[in-house]
């Protein structure tokens, strides 16, 4: 009974260990949060979320284990080689951080935490593997442009400028910033939108091939004669406010209330 | 003598000035000869000195002439009159003093006027856009780009950056944002060639869509090339090339 004990708790230790390697942490240290851009580019399924410290947390889950053969080696690619042990490569330089994406890591999946301050850009040019993309609780200017990605985002203030052109796009706004203007543009699927009833906004929605559906008082223009029936609408919520751009080319644009 | 009353009556006509030229050859042709009468001999030496003189040549050539007759007309040309007499004078001067005038009424009621006022806040407007279109922030520069829409009248300064944000910026919201804003101004010289070079150099479908549409827009038929050649590009999206052949289609029906 005694050595079962023993067997188990070993074993227990080691499974312990095992998703412990798993999960890797990686963090950079940033001195000027809010002068300081991160640009994350290449990153396959990946959670950036906004927290009040001043450091960019880097947590990788999902990760295989190395092969026996690569110890004492690092992983390598196009885009250069993995300096920070869970399959990133970090460039830190003046006032920009760059996160890529350095090996392949097929099914891992990262989640950075950023500080609240910090201006983020992310960036997907790749094949279909890039996953989705997902934001939580930015409240500074985001820039999200992918191919393959469906985006996420919650709880963003904005501004914002998000374009993909396979994906989904869906966000939800805790407010809408009225600092600059925000642009969400899908070009196959579709645009998903909730804001805060009171949102001030000049809104243009664009549907060439789809149909657009709102449940929030979007006040026309008044014109006297009659108006041009085409796929694109403008219109004004709570009296006006920041430019609000919602674009679904080939698709249906939604526009919610929160 | 039937000879004689027909000259007479022939002398008759002459002096009434109602001889045909035949008959006046005849009064000649009767008083060069013998048989003039006494009465009509007062008559003879009028007819012989016509008809001497008749047969006597100038001794200048038509050149020369002419030349000479020219020469009289030229002389008369020459009019002498004063300097301040000219009438054209009076009417240059009185131009003169309209343009100082209004100069001078512009200048002293155009000053706060509001078109210098208008004048002030467009390069106001214009130099804050220029400012924010080279910002980190592209929500900035979409700012910008929109705020260039409503502009009446935008000089080429503004159009030319424009023109330059839709080929080279890094984010695709702000080059539709200003393939969008140059339809709006596009009378302007060089709008509808550089958009149908920003279609060659666009890869980003959404946008490649934007400058589709705004080159139907332009309703320039010129535009059938630049929208057939994209719809040849392998790289180019079946759903983007389907847009361009329907734009051909639309710019054809013109």
């Amino acid at each position: 009974m005694k050595k079962l004990s023993i067997k188990l708790s070993i074993a227990l230790l080691f499974l312990v260990a095992a998703i412990s390697a798993k999960a890797q942490d990686y963090t950079i240290d940033v001195s000027n949060p809010s002068g300081t851009t991160l640009m994350i580019k290449e990153v396959n399924r990946l959670s950036v979320e906004a927290y009040d410290g001043n450091n960019i947390q880097i947590t990788s889950a999902n990760q295989p284990d190395e092969p026996d053969r690569a110890e004492g080696l690092t992983a390598l690619s196009a885009r250069g080689k993995d300096n920070t042990g869970i399959g990133l490569n970090v460039k830190q330089e003046g006032g920009e951080v760059a996160i890529f994406q350095a090996a392949r890591r097929g099914e891992g999946k990262y989640t950075i935490k950023v500080p609240k301050s910090m201006k983020v850009s992310i960036e997907h040019t790749g094949s279909w593997e890039g996953g989705k993309i997902e934001v939580y609780g930015m409240n500074s200017e985001l820039e999200i442009s992918g191919v393959y990605n469906d985006v996420y985002l919650e709880d963003v203030t904005g501004p914002a400028l998000v374009n993909t052109v396979y994906g989904d796009l869906e966000a939800v706004f805790s407010e809408l910033s009225q600092v600059g203007p925000t642009s969400l543009v899908s070009v196959y699927s579709v645009v998903d939108v909730t804001i805060p009833a009171a949102t001030k906004a000049d809104v243009t929605i664009k549907t060439p091939y789809g149909e657009a559906y709102s449940d929030l008082e979007i006040e026309f223009p008044e014109s006297e004669g009659m108006r041009k029936l085409n796929s694109t609408i403008d219109g004004k919520l709570n009296g006006g406010g920041v430019k609000l751009d919602l674009k679904a080319s080939f698709e249906n644009v939604y526009l919610r209330k929160k | 003598m039937s000879k004689v009353s027909e000259i007479e009556q022939l002398l008759e006509k002459y002096y009434s000035g109602e001889t045909s030229l035949e008959e006046e050859m005849q009064l000649h042709a009767f008083f060069e000869g013998e048989a003039v009468p006494d009465h009509l001999k007062s008559y003879q030496a009028q007819f012989n000195v016509a008809s001497t003189l008749k047969h006597q040549a100038s001794k200048l050539d038509e050149d020369s002439l002419f030349a000479k007759i020219e020469e009289e007309e030229g002389d008369r040309m020459v009019v002498l009159k004063p300097w301040y007499r000219n009438p054209w004078l009076g009417r240059a001067a009185a131009a003169v003093l309209i343009i100082i005038v209004s100069f001078y009424a512009g200048g002293k009621f155009g000053k706060d006027s509001e078109v210098e006022q208008m004048r002030k806040e467009l390069s106001e407007m214009k130099s804050l856009m220029f400012e924010q279109l080279n910002s980190n922030s592209a929500s900035g520069r979409l700012q910008a780009v929109n705020n260039s829409m409503e502009m009446e009248n935008p000089d080429t300064e503004t159009i030319d950056a424009l023109i330059e944000t839709m080929l080279f910026d890094k984010s695709m919201h702000v080059r539709t944002a200003a393939v969008e804003a140059l339809v709006k101004f596009g009378e302007h010289k060089g709008v509808n060639a550089a958009l149908a070079n920003a279609l060659d150099t666009e890869t980003e479908p959404a946008v490649q869509i934007a400058i589709i549409n705004a080159l139907v827009a332009m309703k320039d038929k010129s535009n059938i090339d630049a929208l057939e050649q994209l719809a040849e590009k392998n790289t180019v999206l079946k759903e983007v090339k389907g847009q361009a052949h329907l734009g051909v289609f639309k710019l054809k029906e013109l």
